[in-house]
């Protein structure tokens, strides 16, 4: 089965952003940065272009599907 | 990722229960036994009737009291950064949320606890007729008893909600509102959410499975006391609202 992978760490990592910072740049909670971060929770749509916009990069670089056939 | 345990290993696990359960039901059919025998003491008591039943709810609001004070106290009174919490830790919570959260789950849970006995304590004080052993002042003690506990329970709720709403102003808690869980839930952001719709599913799972142990037990205690329809009959009423409210749900869901 396919799973969402994602590089938020890096890239907050990269622009020295806090979870905390980039909660507030996308009107979102800390909590919700800490799940997407960790794997637990996929974000929607309207919040990976929010982060994607955010980082300044393309959402498929953020966020990418592995495994599976 | 995956923490669940696989489908064969969960049935393993229940195969003991089963057996258990299946032990204790051929017993009692094999054994005869059809009714406690009247003499031994069923109604938790050692003085007067129930009392030790109303001993073990005072105690059990006392404890919770104390602890929810404990981890009330544990909270700093001026929320800190975020920043200077978390870091860049993975964790969802700071130590001073944890405290906060731990004194939200036991201002509730007192407050149950102490409608439990209030209800008790009335139900006992209305059906009292045929005890022998029920003082009038017992019983109005235990009625004043718990009515004091559920006074402090309330305040003791007011001041958790209170540092709460100091924590999180964006979303904060109107206990004078009648659609508070639903304006809290309004508030939250798509990922607090989805904690939210994880922990009622399996509230929901863990209420049907609750449900069908729960009529057992009565089942059990009509064949070893007294015929007991009225907690039956409550029972399965309060789990056709739990599915009926589920089904409505995604029916509507799906014809949105």
């Amino acid at each position: 089965m396919e799973e969402l992978h994602n590089h938020v760490r890096e890239l907050r990592a990269r622009d020295r952003l806090s979870q905390a910072e980039l909660a507030k740049l996308i009107g979102a909670s800390r909590q919700t940065i800490a799940l997407i971060e960790r794997g637990d929770y996929s974000p929607s749509v309207v919040l990976a272009l929010k982060i994607a916009h955010v980082f300044r990069e393309p959402v498929e670089k953020i966020f990418e599907l592995k495994g599976g056939d | 990722m995956n923490r669940t345990t696989s489908p064969s290993k969960k049935n393993k696990m229940r195969l003991p229960l089963y057996a258990a359960g299946g032990a204790v039901v051929g017993f009692l059919g094999a054994s005869g036994i059809n009714k406690i025998p009247s003499n031994l003491n069923w109604t938790l008591s050692i003085y007067y009737d129930y009392d030790l039943l109303f001993a073990l709810l005072a105690a059990s609001v006392v404890v919770m009291m104390l602890w929810n004070t404990l981890s009330l106290v544990r909270t700093p009174s001026v929320p800190p950064t975020e920043d200077e919490v978390y870091g860049d830790s993975d964790s969802l919570i700071s130590p001073a949320e944890r405290s906060l959260g731990k004194a939200m789950i036991l201002s509730g849970l007192s407050v149950i606890v102490a409608f439990t006995w209030i209800a008790l304590a009335l139900s006992l004080n209305a059906s009292n007729r045929n005890m022998p052993n029920f003082p009038e002042l017992f019983n109005l003690m235990n009625l004043f008893a718990a009515c004091i506990s559920i006074i402090i329970v309330v305040i003791l709720q007011t001041l958790t909600v209170k540092r709460y709403n100091l924590y999180f102003p964006d979303r904060a808690l109107d206990l004078n509102s009648r659609n508070m869980k639903k304006d809290h839930f309004e508030k939250l952001d798509e990922g607090e959410k989805w904690i939210v719709y994880r922990a009622a599913y399996r509230s929901f799972l863990m209420m049907n499975i609750l449900l069908g142990i729960g009529m057992v037990s009565m089942v059990l205690y009509s064949a070893l006391f007294s015929f007991a329809p009225f907690p039956i009959v409550m029972l399965s009423v309060i789990w056709i609202a739990n599915i009926g409210i589920y089904y409505r749900e995604t029916y509507r869901a799906s014809n949105q």
